[in-house]
């Protein structure tokens, strides 16, 4: 409790050490004396006897001279914009080394903040024009899914084209976003989902292109340059039913526990929450199904999954403890678990994602997702 | 005879470059001439090769008939600069040039990725046009080898800048690495363009070709720093000349690449946008190698006028022209622009470092030509120096220095500004109270205060990751801390490379703004055995001695250093007096230490040799601008050396088989 | 920068016909702009810079000479005066000074007043020359700061100016005296006598 107390104040005060740090600072960055006073002057000054040197940094004799002109100057009480005059008057505005903003010397001030502030314009509105982030349904993070695998086991083959570059990018995009621990799981899946829509272009593209052929000028356009998602082995596909489930389930709840953006209410729109009430239906058939047969893990961890999707955290957690007293060990089990911890701001939440990732393989695709998760806690 | 040599040789370079850029055109129409093509970027190779050696053999024989060493050689300068006089003038300097893109060349025909495999002849051909052009110059405009007649006897020697310190050797090579360098992701970007391949394909060539560029770009740039205060003696190492300006043009539209390429890879985005940037980076080199070599620009580097000016700038001109047309021909391929997730994200971040770097390049640039626009237009003559450019560039590099704490920071795609702010917490703390407690301690200047606080913000930032990672690494392998960071190191050292690259960044910038704020500086005439004060440093002359050689004539002062009472020994700046230059060249004479440097200069004696006037500043942390030079060239060497050959995936393999099946 | 244009002109990725124009326009603006900046550096020295003193009164020159005595160019109004910044150190002042010399010997009879100034140099130097030359012809105000010649606007030695009778700096020379110079500059200035 007192900790909480403490670091409001804690930033407070180092807020104020740095402001009267750089208050004091500022104050002090006036020179002060005759000699700094010179200094400066002639620092704006250029040399006439050298190549671009100011008259304060040259040794050459002319330089010399010239610095004690500015000294006895502005000993007499000129001001070093009279002094700077002086000069202007013998050699002109070549002599000062910061052209004034007169006459054309008004371009070289201004054209920069302009050319800065259009390449911002342009970034501002290539980074903030969000098309609605699209939603992404279960099923295309399990085209995701097995996209990947393939892209893991080689045998992805996108081909040079814009779909085929796409593929490659939202690939290499899941990989950042895995390799972070600190991203959303909601970039998870909307890279995920990226995955899955570049996939499916590949697809026509390839379809498109396997009738009549373009011309030479694309001549690395593979004659096989589709995905190979049919090859795909079937265990894969598994696999990726089950991540499916995960991945929509988790990025419902990162949403919910981790609203964000422009005025997202705690409860915002997820991507696939829309179905969530068509889903009630399907949630009953499953309880069905594992009342008929509670054996079936899989079947249960699916009904577990569309439980705390639904909200349920409760009735999920009894599925849970049912699961994890037949195979303690059970990884999907432990990550349901660990989710449903975190809906419930269980503090077990994190040592149970910790034994999750203990024991999960290194490639299990919930692994990014209790990273995430373990993220969104106090720093550690 | 040699002059008939190194005729030949340049006139063989520039027909076998012709006919290389010939064949590498047809073998990229589909005709069967790549081997053909490949023969003869060997023999572009081998012409360079000869013209150098020609050059250099006729300058060690001091062969005077040959217009190059009567210009630039003599009897009295020692081997080592002889040799080296290579690149001490105009013409010479364009055959280094030459050998440096003829030896591009042959790599970037060796060295190829199979996803650009379809580039490689357009953007072999793009190379050797280059070279045609180059050749040509050589050969037409600057033929180093015209023969003198009649012979004279002896030459005047390089000019004697370039003869006072052993640098001379490495940096303007380094340079030419960087600079020549940085046309090779030039032609990927326009066989990219040619081909309409405007995908990712050619960066997987252009990326690392940048890098390397790049690294001895930053190099030979902070060698030059090196040089100009060891040698040029007015106590700073870097001037906003327009020379070298023209060196850091590049390097930031290359650093700009480098960063926007991470977005494309990920997003497939940013296409005319990184092509622009290879682009306009090779033109950046181009105008710079005219603003040095046309003599339109007083600088200290510069080369005098001769008809390499305009012929330079009709390429600079062609170039701009042609890459323009192209960009216009594939606008359909160009575009559009996928939008980011969020403004929050990796991504956007930068775009951010994107428009600072670009907005440094243009401001610099602007900055440069500036003087010559103004007297086109009205004829009037003005400056831009050193004030200038400091007020416009400082506050874009502390938003630069910003940036690369909170980029590396910041997830790809959509990040949580909450868990961000968490991530942030601590290295902000850590910048903040630098802040405080350095303000407070009475520093002054806003800006050296600010940059102290970012700088220490993006190092913990750094701190952090490296720690972060060494974690994961520790709780995945059990291994101590020190394994366990080399193994997190190893596993992704692009990302640690980069960092590295930040640290050294973050350092030299602290270098800057401490010598550049801090520096104590006096001018004092002394008779023999007084001595004057700096800081707490305390130089006393004891004694002014003449040395003549053939070569020049030298003045040294004996200068007795002190810091504090303890003595630091004699040191013994001079002023040299050679037989081609008017006025006499000062060789400083610094004390290195890890604090600051002493720096001594002899600013002249009289004719008694009884005083002499003597300038002693104490430059704050000016070592570390040269080691923050070493981290970078690590960070880059880390994050560029080439991976280990894995299998190839069966897309490689595809792309590889095509080739092989098209010629 | 020249490909700026491209990104912003193209919505939804199809790239029309007008677009394509005013990309090429801006294309070949920015070439020919290249081109008149860049080139306009040609044929001119980059350090001769012209001096904003020129056509107006000249500034004053007063101090003690080299052999001694004073001068004080405000005495010498009505008579043509040259003025010629030197040094003993600066190469092409040692070949020009025998023109200057030959123009003392045979323009002041028609009211030609030659005066030096010695800049950056030393007493001993400065004599030291003269006498390598021959004598002192003309007198050479003292400037060991260079303040004379920063006063005059000078970018270095040798540098010449010509003042007219009414006190006008009318002409200026940078770097060594052709005799051309001085046949069109100075002599038609000078009366007929």
């Amino acid at each position: 409790m007192s900790r909480r107390r403490a670091l409001p104040a804690l930033v407070a005060l180092t807020l104020a050490v740095a402001a009267v740090g750089l208050w004091r600072a500022a104050t002090a960055a006036s020179p002060v004396g005759h000699e700094a006073r010179v200094e400066a002057t002639a620092a704006t000054l250029r040399c006439p006897v050298c190549q671009g040197l100011s008259v304060a940094d040259s040794p050459s004799k002319m330089a010399q001279g010239m610095r004690s002109i500015v000294a006895e100057q502005l000993a007499a009480g000129r001001t070093p914009d009279q002094v700077r005059d002086w000069f202007v008057g013998r050699y002109g505005q070549w002599v000062l080394l910061s052209p004034s903003p007169s006459g054309l010397g008004w371009l070289v001030w201004l054209l920069p903040v302009v050319a800065v502030t259009a390449c911002a314009a342009a970034a501002v509105h290539l980074a903030g024009r969000r098309r609605g982030r699209p939603a992404v349904s279960p099923e295309d993070v399990l085209t995701a899914e097995k996209v990947l695998a393939a892209h893991e086991s080689r045998e992805l083959a996108p081909g040079d084209t814009r779909a085929g570059e796409r593929l490659e990018s939202a690939i290499a995009l899941v990989e950042a976003v895995r390799h972070d621990r600190m991203a959303s799981p909601a970039s998870h899946t909307l890279a995920l989902g990226r995955v899955a829509e570049a996939a499916r272009a590949v697809e026509a593209e390839r379809r498109t292109v396997d009738g009549p052929s373009h011309g030479r000028s694309r001549p690395a356009r593979s004659p096989r340059p589709a995905t190979t998602l049919r090859r795909v082995p079937l265990r894969l596909r598994w696999a990726g039913l089950t991540s499916v489930f995960l991945l929509a389930l988790v990025g419902l709840l990162a949403a919910n526990v981790a609203p964000r953006g422009e005025g997202a209410s705690p409860t915002g729109t997820l991507p696939g929450q829309e179905d969530v009430p068509a889903a009630s239906g399907e949630l009953d058939r499953l309880r069905a199904e594992v009342s008929q047969d509670p054996g079936d893990t899989r079947t249960r961890l699916a009904l577990i999954g569309r439980l705390l999707r639904a909200g349920h955290p409760e009735e999920a957690r009894a599925h849970l403890a049912d699961v994890l007293d037949a195979s303690p060990g059970n990884p999907d089990a432990l990550l349901l678990l660990g989710i449903a911890q975190v809906q419930q701001a269980d503090p077990g939440a994190r040592s149970t994602l910790r034994r999750f990732l203990s024991v999960a393989p290194p490639d299990h695709p919930g692994v990014p997702i209790a990273e995430g998760l373990l993220g969104q806690g106090e720093p550690r | 005879m040699r002059s008939l040599l190194g005729t030949a040789a340049l006139a063989g370079g520039l027909t076998t470059s012709l006919a290389a850029t010939t064949w590498w055109l047809l073998a990229a129409r589909g005709h069967r001439t790549e081997s053909r093509a490949r023969a003869m970027t060997w023999g572009v190779l081998a012409c360079a090769v000869a013209a150098c050696a020609v050059l250099v053999w006729a300058l060690v024989a001091h062969d005077f008939s040959v217009r190059y060493v009567a210009e630039n050689g003599g009897r009295a300068v020692p081997l080592y600069y002889t040799v080296i006089s290579l690149w001490a003038g105009l013409e010479g300097s364009l055959l280094l040039w030459l050998l440096v893109l003829a030896g591009y060349g042959v790599l970037a025909m060796r060295v190829t990725h199979p996803r650009a495999a379809g580039l490689r002849p357009w953007a072999m051909a793009v190379i050797c046009a280059v070279g045609v052009f180059f050749f040509g110059l050589a050969f037409f405009a600057g033929n180093a080898f015209e023969v003198v007649s009649p012979v004279p006897p002896d030459g005047p020697g390089p000019n004697p800048l370039l003869q006072d310190h052993p640098l001379m050797g490495v940096h303007p090579p380094l340079l030419y690495l960087g600079y020549v360098g940085l046309t090779v992701p030039f032609a990927y970007a326009v066989a990219a363009l040619v081909t309409g391949q405007t995908g990712r394909g050619w960066l997987f060539v252009a990326r690392r070709w940048t890098l390397f560029a790049w690294a001895c770009l930053t190099a030979g740039i902070l060698l030059g720093g090196w040089w100009s205060y060891e040698v040029l003696g007015w106590g700073g190492y870097w001037a906003w000349d327009p020379v070298e300006n023209a060196s850091i043009l590049p390097w930031f539209t290359a650093t700009a690449l480098l960063h926007s390429v991470m977005v494309q890879e990920r997003r497939a985005t940013l296409r005319v946008w990184n092509l622009a940037l290879a682009a306009s980076t090779f033109l950046l080199v181009v105008v710079g190698t005219f603003l040095t070599r046309s003599g339109v620009i007083a600088s200290v580097h510069s080369f005098t006028q001769s008809a390499i000016g305009p012929a330079l700038l009709g390429f600079l001109v062609a170039a701009g022209l042609g890459v323009g047309a192209l960009f216009i021909w594939r606008a359909d391929r160009l575009g559009p622009d996928e939008p980011l997730d969020s403004a929050l994200s990796r991504e956007a971040a930068f775009l951010g470092n994107n428009v600072i770097l670009v907005g440094l390049a243009f401001t610099v640039l602007l900055g440069t030509v500036f003087p010559l626009a103004a007297e086109a237009l009205n004829g009037q003559r003005v400056s831009v120096g050193a004030p200038y450019f400091n007020r416009m560039a400082v506050p874009l590099a502390l938003t630069l220095i910003l940036l690369m704490g909170v980029g590396p920071l910041v997830p790809w795609g959509v990040a949580d500004p909450r868990a961000l702010g968490r991530r942030l917490a601590v290295p902000a703390s850590v910048g903040l109270a630098t802040v405080g407690v350095l303000g407070l301690g009475g520093l002054r200047g806003l800006g050296p205060l600010l940059t102290f606080g970012l700088a220490a913000f993006v190092a913990a930032t750094i701190v952090g990751q490296l720690v972060n990672g060494a974690g994961l690494a520790r709780a995945a392998t059990g291994a101590g801390w020190g394994r366990a960071l080399v193994v997190a190191v190893a596993r992704r050292r692009r990302l640690y490379g980069g960092l590295v690259v930040h640290a050294g960044v973050v350092l030299a910038a602290v270098a800057i703004a401490a010598s550049s704020s801090y520096g104590l500086e006096r001018e004092r005439r002394l008779s023999l055995g007084e001595s004057f004060a700096v800081g707490d440093y305390t130089a006393r002359l004891t004694a002014i001695r003449p040395e003549r050689t053939p070569r020049r004539m030298a003045i040294t002062a004996h200068v007795a250093l002190s810091r504090g009472g303890r003595p630091l020994g004699v040191h013994a700046p001079a002023l040299s007096f050679y037989p081609a230059a008017t006025q006499a060249i000062g060789t400083p004479s610094v004390e290195t230490r890890a604090r600051e440097d002493a720096y001594l200069v002899l600013v002249s004696v009289n004719d008694e040799r009884t005083e002499a006037t003597i300038r002693l500043a104490v430059n704050p942390a000016v070592l570390w601008l040269w080691v923050a030079g070493g981290v970078m060239l690590a960070g880059s060497l880390l994050a560029g050396w080439p991976p280990r050959r894995s299998q190839p995936r069966p897309a490689e393999a595809t792309a590889t088989a095509m080739e092989g099946a098209r010629t | 920068m020249t490909t700026a244009g491209a990104t912003a002109a193209a919505p939804g990725g199809r790239y029309g016909r007008r677009a394509r124009w005013a990309s090429a326009l801006a294309v070949g603006v920015a070439a020919v702009l290249t081109a008149t900046v860049l080139g306009a550096g040609f044929g001119r020295d980059p350090s001769v810079v012209d001096s904003v003193l020129l056509d107006g009164p000249a500034p004053p020159l007063a101090g003690p000479t080299l052999g001694g005595g004073r001068f004080d160019l405000a005495e010498h109004r009505g008579e043509v005066v040259l003025v010629n910044v030197w040094a003993s150190w600066c190469e092409p002042c040692r070949r020009e000074y025998p023109l200057l010399a030959e123009a003392d010997r045979r323009l002041s009879p028609r009211g030609l007043q030659i005066v030096g100034i010695n800049t950056q140099d030393t007493v001993a130097e400065a004599t030291a020359f003269l006498e390598e030359m021959g004598g002192e012809n003309f007198p050479n105000v003292l400037d060991p700061q260079g303040r004379h010649a920063v006063e005059w606007g000078t970018f270095g030695v040798p540098e010449t100016f010509v003042v007219d009778r009414d006190g006008q700096l009318v002409a200026r020379r940078v770097g060594e005296l052709p005799r051309e110079w001085i046949m069109d500059r100075v002599v038609p200035l000078l009366g007929r006598r």
